[in-house]
């Protein structure tokens, strides 16, 4: 331990830790964001002065309050069948929120597993999985996409199975190389030495030292799911309407994209900035969670 | 006649988020030519940030600074990094630790070694090639024709040491500084590669700077050992004398923990240095030894020691060294 | 073959190569038929150069491996009648790499404690005097309990290592190179402890080492190793002062000792170490041995008796009728 002149300069444990966390600019502004983007989805009930789905033709296209013909009574304007923007927006951020973390959640699960069954035996279980991965790969996901919308109309349940069920190849990757690096380690050996079950060295031993990718991967993943399920939601295959996706009202937007540019650019920035808030915080997740090493 | 090698006051720190780090400390030392000088030193201690600063390697946080830094004369301190990259693999030349990561994997040998000479050396290509096969054979690579095409994965680590030799001795540099070039190989092969360091040494009249933290090493190899203890030269001097009578006590206590066959007592305890190396974060007091030293007294807290002279180029950093028996 | 806490009998482990769907499987003789006793309270020093297969034989010693053919016995009994469990308190290991051998998300005394919660020894209280108990008898301060391994220097994680090999006081203990990532000075400090222990607890130790001093400070008996087999085997005093192999003899003098003015030891051996998939044939070391005599390239010797107890693998010792070429051979090898 370093006593000394280092020690005593030092600040207390926690308050490194604190200035540690908000130092780090990516992760600050991506909580942030993030944060912001969370309390919209949770208290969208509460902070949208309309009903989202309440249209009135006569109210159509009114353009956002900072534009000359705006009212405070649609602070972002109206689209094209008159429904109030921010509460679209506001019931939007569910959508996209719900569908990153689903998303996430089935094909972790479905990845990682299979990531670190492959990694950590090695040999036929590994040819297998890979199998597996090369199947996968192969299939492009907005094909498998249109054909499932032909078999089961478009839904939010079909886009979250859809994706859940193809989006694993990258979790399966990363864990399966960080299960075989972390496999070769000596602590792995020492626990395999004391004599303990293989269930608990993979989840004593291996699971919490492949978290750090995990997190980064799993964030990657939810900014992608985002983003694919937009695309799909634009191209149609997607989230049906009148359900508020950010896609759907792209796509929606399409029309009236020269005289009413804000019903593309509001959306747009919101997807723009949520996907980015994501990576940073993974990024930030990743750099402050990395045990401390050699130094 | 010029010192190859004049080193005087040199220093390097590092800044950190936690303050600065003086990684080498007023470092003076001076290498003739043929001469073998072993930088000996645990980890932390400085040896090879100390062989970095010469070449300019340095991480680029890292400052350099230093009363005298010169190659034959030649002011490198001052020097630009155009002159720098014509004296590297030149004038002066660096072995490192692990062959396998100090030549490229994707590149033969015969292309990385001829890069070097075209880099410093006017030649036909032909020549050029009859230069490297020469010096492989000379560095006793057998079939050094045939080595030309091989990457380096396909050598064992001997070999690729013995490459990395053949490939810094190319321009016939006058100075060769040597990280732990054998730390990595196995006994057998230590011996022998040292061997070709020596000889080759004594063949081209180079100066050899060897960092190591193998006593065994600086005993059969080196004429003249500095020990380097948390930045600083402890102390300096011929190893006859260095290691028949050391003066410094971090010198004696690293000495007494080497087990030597047929010296200490099977099973009985060996020497040892108590604690761990201090922090060399921000400015230190006193000596940096004061803590782990069996003879520290009170004023080793207050006063930094400066090296005391023993003889002709032998120094000892110690407030005590006129009341330590030899 | 009583009293002997671990005994390795014909014990060869082979490794595949190159396998897959369409290439041709190459096979690696990793160890080639080891036989090898400990005895209680003993230190075996198993010396050998990267590539000897020692690693590997270690792991098969811990049961972390199985042998392909041969068998291992612990206090009598083969390893797999033992079982993963049972073994596991009465044999532990510790590694060369102090960096690599604790979990870094755990702290100190979860990974010390780690062996008694999966045992289920005692209660979680018992276990934690226990881990402090430890801790003071390496001599690690308390205050590193809730530590974590980035936060320790490498002596102070090999303490930890060790006392986690310990905490369920195993009988014997496999330490693989449990210096060699060490500085010198705290080298000592571990050599001392380990040393110590072996004393206060009645251990018996396997020490692989391709330090040779070290080995021959520490170790009882030392057993030599080359590409996968055991060449020769000997009390430590016998084998330092006699080493009979040409390989041992090259090995002894390639050290070299902190003693100036003895300058480089001469090039006893020639060529580098073979490739473990292309063993030369007869005799594995007679590429390179000064005193190879014609029957070395046909014939594998088998072990013969040394003096001073122990045995060694060399046609130099073993065959009568060329006993008259063993003088002058064992004069150019030494």
């Amino acid at each position: 331990m370093s006593e000394g002149l280092a020690g005593r300069l030092a600040p207390g444990a926690f308050a490194r830790g604190r200035r540690r966390i908000f130092g780090h600019a990516g992760f600050t502004f991506g909580a942030a964001v993030l944060a912001i983007v969370a309390l919209m989805a949770i208290l969208a009930p509460l902070l949208s002065p309309w009903d989202p789905y309440d249209q009135d033709l006569s109210r159509r296209l009114i353009p956002p309050i900072w534009q000359a013909r705006g009212t405070m009574e649609h602070v972002l304007g109206t689209d094209g069948l008159g429904r109030d923007y921010l509460s679209r927006l506001l019931y939007g951020a569910r959508i996209s929120l719900l569908i990153g973390i689903s998303t996430v959640v089935i094909s972790g699960l479905i990845g990682s597993t299979l990531g670190v069954l492959a990694g950590y035996f090695g040999g036929r279980v590994d040819m297998a999985v890979s199998f597996l991965l090369t199947v996968r790969l192969s299939l492009p996901v907005i094909l498998v996409a249109l054909a499932a919308v032909a078999l089961v109309h478009g839904s939010l349940v079909v886009v979250i199975l859809v994706l859940g069920l193809l989006l694993w190849d990258r979790f399966l990757v990363v864990m399966r190389s960080t299960t075989q690096q972390i496999r070769h380690l000596d602590y792995v050996a020492a626990a395999e030495a004391v004599g303990a079950s293989t269930l608990r060295i993979l989840v004593s031993e291996v699971l919490p030292n492949a978290l750090n990718n995990l997190i980064v991967v799993a964030t990657l993943e939810m900014a992608n799911a985002i983003l694919l399920e937009a695309a799909l939601s634009f191209l149609g295959l997607g989230v049906q309407p009148p359900l508020p996706s950010w896609g759907l009202m792209l796509s929606e937007a399409k029309p009236f994209m020269f005289f009413s540019p804000w019903l593309i650019t509001i959306p747009g920035t919101m997807l723009f900035l949520l996907v980015l808030a994501i990576n940073l915080l993974g990024d930030g997740v990743r750099d402050l969670t990395a045990p401390g090493g050699r130094g | 006649m010029t010192a190859l090698l004049e080193i005087e006051g040199l220093a390097v720190e590092i800044p950190l988020a936690t303050g600065t780090l003086h990684a080498v400390r007023d470092v003076s030392l001076g290498i003739e030519r043929g001469e073998t000088l072993c930088l000996v030193g645990e980890s932390g201690s400085g040896k090879s940030l100390t062989a970095l600063s010469i070449m300019d390697l340095l991480p680029r946080r890292a400052m350099r600074s230093a009363r005298r830094l010169a190659l034959l004369g030649e002011d490198l301190s001052a020097a630009t990094e155009r002159r720098m990259s014509e004296l590297r693999g030149n004038r002066m030349a660096m072995v490192f630790q692990e062959p396998m990561t100090a030549l490229n994997p994707a590149y033969t040998i015969g292309n990385q070694m001829l890069e070097t000479i075209a880099r410093h050396r006017r030649m036909s290509t032909r020549a050029a090639r009859d230069r490297v096969v020469q010096f492989l054979d000379h560095v006793g690579i057998p079939a050094a024709g045939a080595r030309l095409g091989q990457y380096p994965h396909q050598l064992s680590g001997g070999l690729r040491q013995r490459v990395m030799i053949a490939m810094m001795l190319l321009c016939e540099p006058d100075l060769l500084i040597a990280d732990e070039p054998t730390t990595a190989l196995d006994v057998t092969l230590q011996a022998q590669i040292l061997a070709l360091l020596v000889k080759l040494q004594h063949e081209l009249g180079l100066g050899l700077l060897l960092i190591t933290h193998d006593l065994g090493v600086v005993a059969r190899v080196a004429q003249r050992v500095a020990v380097m203890y948390a930045g600083e030269i402890v102390e300096t001097g011929s190893v006859e004398r260095v290691f028949a009578s050391p003066r410094h006590p971090y010198t004696r206590g690293l000495l007494a923990c080497v087990p030597v066959p047929g010296k200490i007592a099977p099973g009985a305890p060996l020497g040892t240095i108590p604690g761990i190396v201090p922090s060399l974060i921000g400015e230190a007091a006193g000596c940096a030894f004061r803590a782990r030293c069996p003879l520290a007294i009170e004023a080793c807290a207050g006063r930094h020691p400066m090296p005391v002279p023993l003889g002709v180029g032998d120094s000892a950093r110690c407030l005590l060294l006129d009341s330590v028996a030899a | 073959m009583n009293g002997d806490l671990l005994e390795l009998e014909d014990v060869e482990r082979r490794f595949q190569l190159g396998g897959g769907w369409l290439r041709r499987r190459r096979e690696v003789h990793a160890v080639n038929g080891v036989n090898l006793q400990v005895q209680r309270g003993q230190v075996l020093g198993l010396v050998g150069e990267s590539g000897c297969g020692k690693t590997t034989l270690a792991r098969i010693m811990l049961g972390l491996l199985p042998a392909s053919t041969g068998v291992v016995r612990f206090d009598g009994m083969p390893l797999a009648e033992i079982g993963r469990r049972a073994l596991a308190r009465r044999m532990q290991p510790i590694f060369q790499d102090p960096y690599s051998s604790l979990n870094p998300r755990k702290r100190i005394a979860a990974i010390i404690g780690a062996p008694l919660a999966v045992h289920r020894i005692d209660t979680p209280a018992a276990r934690r005097e226990r881990v402090a108990e430890m801790m003071a008898l390496v001599g690690l301060p308390a205050r590193l309990m809730a530590a974590f391994p980035g936060q320790l220097s490498g002596g102070q994680r090999q303490r930890v290592a060790i006392a986690r090999a310990l905490v369920m006081r195993p009988e014997l203990v496999v330490c693989d190179e449990p210096t060699s990532a060490l500085d010198v000075s705290v080298q000592a400090q571990i050599l001392n402890l380990l040393q110590e222990l072996r004393q206060k607890l009645g251990l018996t130790y396997v020490l692989i080492s391709h330090n040779l001093a070290v080995v021959e400070h520490l170790a009882t008996r030392v057993a030599v190793m080359y590409l996968g087999r055991i060449v020769e085997e000997a009390p430590t005093a016998s084998l330092f002062a006699t080493p009979r192999h040409p390989y041992t003899q090259a090995l002894l003098a390639s050290v070299l000792t902190p003693e100036p003015g003895r300058g480089l030891p001469l090039a006893a051996i020639g060529g580098g170490y073979p490739n473990p998939l292309d063993p030369p044939t007869g005799c594995r070391f007679h590429p390179r041995c000064a005193a190879a005599l014609p029957s070395c390239r046909s014939i594998s010797p088998q072990p013969t008796w040394r003096d001073g107890g122990g045995r060694v693998e060399c046609h130099l010792y073993s065959a009568p009728a060329e006993a008259h070429q063993v003088s002058e051979a064992v004069a150019v090898g030494s």
